[in-house]
């Protein structure tokens, strides 16, 4: 009987350590609080203008339409920095804003200058997630955070979705807060930050497109992907589930490209001239065309998409590597692949990379035309 | 008596909380290489390293003789426990410093109105004195839910390992893998609590202690892998790595551990600075039997609490390579040298006492 009471006591005593730091000298979160979805970041006359979209969960609305018309605030306030201009907001809205939920971050392209004091406040706070998705407004981030998006979706949603490439095949890249972290300490590794600009739709809807990709060598900006490259790029990172792919010339039949995987290799080849280090790109696919086709046009439609995935696929590591800019970890894999020549060649990692030598090999299945699926 | 004793898995309960607490909140003392395969292999070298420390110990255990009790004289046993109580002071103070810096930096953005670590003392105070039995059953609880979380933690983070991004094995040169493996945890004070719990233990420790070893070591690796393997070389620039690992990690609907780990962290470094002010109170109750268990424990702990205040208030204090170079040479004096010279003095007068008749 003792030691039972004598285990409640030190489990009493335990559970009051719990409240110790978390709750002492801190007010409790209570429904007065607004929590930031996504912040814009813009760079003006040697300051900063962030533009913050709150989300308030104690307007009392009831209807999935009230909350995406009332729950969702847009406020904006300049400062020196971001963690000065952040701090405007909540004397103005009389209310604390916790950044524990932000999904997404645009930076303006006036904010691309200064790159890391841009970021510098969400990499340093400690409340805010790394899982946090960056952006690159093809413009002002102001304007793409006060974007309407017809009150159909939730906006962050609407920007986080469009950050994702809307998950099913989209455009853009994704890019967080921790492959910056991870960028700031690895200067081989490279970012395709996605650029997006709103488009008009009519009936007022606007719609967000990735136009172009901005790459970078650590946190340094050294050239642009197109959309299309930037959308190649999803792909052999593994990351589209789905590519809808045009033949093109004056074929009109589309493809639906599903389970693509890329695998990438590093090598060195010791030749005479001197070695080299060879990337290869395997990449697979499944495919199904949305008409119905014989098996003679199946295999063309199949030899045509493959032709068309090494071409886009060359084009884009290309494009990278002539940048400087790893996005294929090249450099990772060389130092497993060969520690000493990966030591030779590391204070000068960009100029051996324009050197890389890309063997890009594609295989596409076409699995289902119109709605007939072949058996392999 | 029997009220005094816990089980042998209850004693591995609370060594591998200590040990894991080591390392979740150890602060290097300065930036340099650490992370990637290096740092696991450095692990299991510095786990092999402590099994064969505790091998005096196990055969002292195996030859009915306490690490204390069996000094020559009892001046020498003194001194001995004095060895013991220090070190194992000096072990709850650099828990208690370095979670207390942990806890200001995660939890509370505002400085706290009462010092963690005076909090975090007195609770460990009242623990020691409630005695091993109530620290062992909370040790149990507390192991289970850690182990639990990281392996939660390690599935949450699945997708966001970047194997590649980790340095690859032997990246490092001997001389720097040498100086890492010094100013890591290459010696462990939990050998030194097992070598004198060993007589509160039923069935004492044993081979049991290394069971702990070998869970240790893979929680161990395991804390060195997660960080290594999601921020890549990003993971030697940050503090508390794993923690931060905890704010990235998405489950379900549940999108941040972090408050989650922070809470079980609370319980581990409550574990672990009670279970060395409970050993330093036995220690030096083995040498003399008439020292109250009570005013040693407030002792103790007023001493803890004022250090690791002190100590709390400079991260440079607690990161300091000399305090590291003191706790590695007072862990070598007692988890190695005092077994070493206890089980050479048994072994002697026990083949004094086997030649004893025939002469």
């Amino acid at each position: 009987m003792k030691d039972k009471k004598t285990v409640k006591g030190f489990f009493i005593a335990l559970l009051c350590c719990l409240f110790f730091a978390g709750c002492s000298g801190s007010g409790k979160i209570t429904g007065s609080e607004l929590y930031a979805e996504s912040v814009g970041i813009d760079y003006e006359d040697g300051g900063f203008v962030c533009t913050v979209q709150v989300f308030d969960p104690d307007t009392g609305a009831v209807t999935y339409q009230e909350q995406q018309e009332s729950m969702t605030t847009v406020i904006g306030a300049a400062g020196d920095s971001v963690a000065g201009a952040l701090s405007q907001i909540p004397q103005k809205l009389s209310r604390r804003v916790f950044y524990s939920q932000n999904k997404v971050i645009v930076l303006g392209q006036s904010a691309l200058s200064v790159p890391e004091q841009s970021l510098d406040f969400f990499l340093r706070d400690w409340e805010s997630g790394l899982n946090t998705r960056l952006m690159i407004a093809d413009g002002d981030a102001a304007t793409i955070i006060n974007a309407d998006f017809g009150g159909v979706v939730n906006p962050s949603e609407r920007l986080r979705l469009a950050a994702e490439g809307e998950r099913t095949g989209g455009s853009s890249g994704i890019c967080t807060l921790l492959d910056i972290v991870k960028a700031s300490a690895d200067d081989t590794l490279g970012l395709a930050i996605p650029v997006m600009r709103l488009q008009n739709r009519g009936e007022d809807n606007e719609h967000l497109e990735c136009v172009s990709s901005l790459l970078f060598a650590g946190l340094r900006p050294v050239g642009e992907l197109t959309a299309e490259q930037s959308q190649t790029l999803l792909m052999l990172r593994n990351r589209a589930s789905s590519v809808e792919i045009s033949l093109g010339g004056t074929e009109q039949t589309a493809v639906e490209l599903t389970k693509i995987k890329t695998v990438t290799d590093v090598s060195v080849e010791y030749a005479d001239e001197g070695p080299a280090v060879i990337c290869r790109l395997d990449i697979s696919a499944k495919g199904a065309v949305t008409q119905s086709a014989s098996h003679a046009e199946i295999d063309r439609i199949g030899s045509l998409i493959t032709a068309q995935l090494e071409k886009r696929a060359r084009q884009t590591a290309e494009s990278a590597a002539k940048y400087g800019c790893d996005l294929f970890k090249i450099a990772q894999r060389l130092r497993y692949a060969d520690k000493n020549y990966y030591r030779a060649v590391r204070k000068n990692w960009k100029g051996e990379l324009s050197r890389v030598r890309f063997v890009i090999r594609a295989d596409c299945v076409i699995t289902k035309t119109g709605d007939k699926t072949l058996r392999m | 008596m029997r009220r005094d004793k816990i089980s042998s898995f209850s004693l591995l309960a609370l060594l591998f909380i200590s040990r894991l607490m080591s390392r979740l909140i150890y602060i290097p003392p300065r930036a340099g290489p650490g992370g990637g395969w290096d740092e696991i292999l450095l692990t299991i070298v510095s786990f092999a390293a402590n099994a064969l420390l505790f091998l005096p110990a196990l055969f002292l255990e195996k030859s009915g003789g306490g690490v204390i009790r069996s000094a020559k004289s009892p001046a020498a046993r003194r001194l001995s426990a004095s060895f013991y109580a220090v070190l194992f002071v000096f072990a709850a103070v650099q828990t208690i410093a370095r979670f207390d810096f942990f806890a200001t930096l995660s939890m509370s953005s505002r400085p706290l109105a009462i010092p963690f670590s005076l909090l975090l003392s007195a609770a460990a105070c009242y623990a020691a004195l409630l005695g091993l039995t109530a620290l062992s059953r909370a040790g149990c609880v507390i192991g289970f839910l850690m182990a639990l979380s990281l392996t939660a933690l390690s599935a949450a983070l699945w997708q966001k390992y970047d194997v590649l991004s980790m340095e690859p094995p032997f990246s490092y040169s001997a001389g720097e893998m040498s100086d890492n493996l010094i100013h890591s945890s290459f010696l462990m004070p939990e050998t030194a609590v097992a070598a004198v719990l060993s007589d509160s233990t039923r069935g004492g420790v044993g081979k049991k202690y290394f069971a702990f070893l070998a869970f240790s070591a893979a929680a161990v690796c395991a804390v060195a892998f997660i960080p290594a393997a999601v921020f890549g070389q990003a993971a030697d620039t940050r503090l508390f790595a794993l923690f931060q690992c905890a704010t990235v990690a998405d489950f379900g609907s549940l999108g941040r551990l972090d408050p989650i780990i922070v809470s079980l962290w609370i319980g581990g470094a409550f574990v672990k600075a009670s279970l060395f002010l409970a050993s330093a109170v036995i220690s030096v109750r083995q040498a003399n039997g008439n020292v109250k268990k009570r005013p040693a424990a407030v002792f103790f702990a007023a001493v803890t609490a004022f250090a690791a205040w002190r100590l709390s208030r400079d991260i440079g204090l607690v990161s300091s390579p000399a305090l590291n170079v003191i706790e590695q040479v007072l862990t070598g004096i007692c988890a190695a040298a005092v077994p070493l010279a206890a089980l050479i003095r048994v072994q002697k007068r026990k083949k004094q006492r086997e030649a004893g008749p025939e002469t």
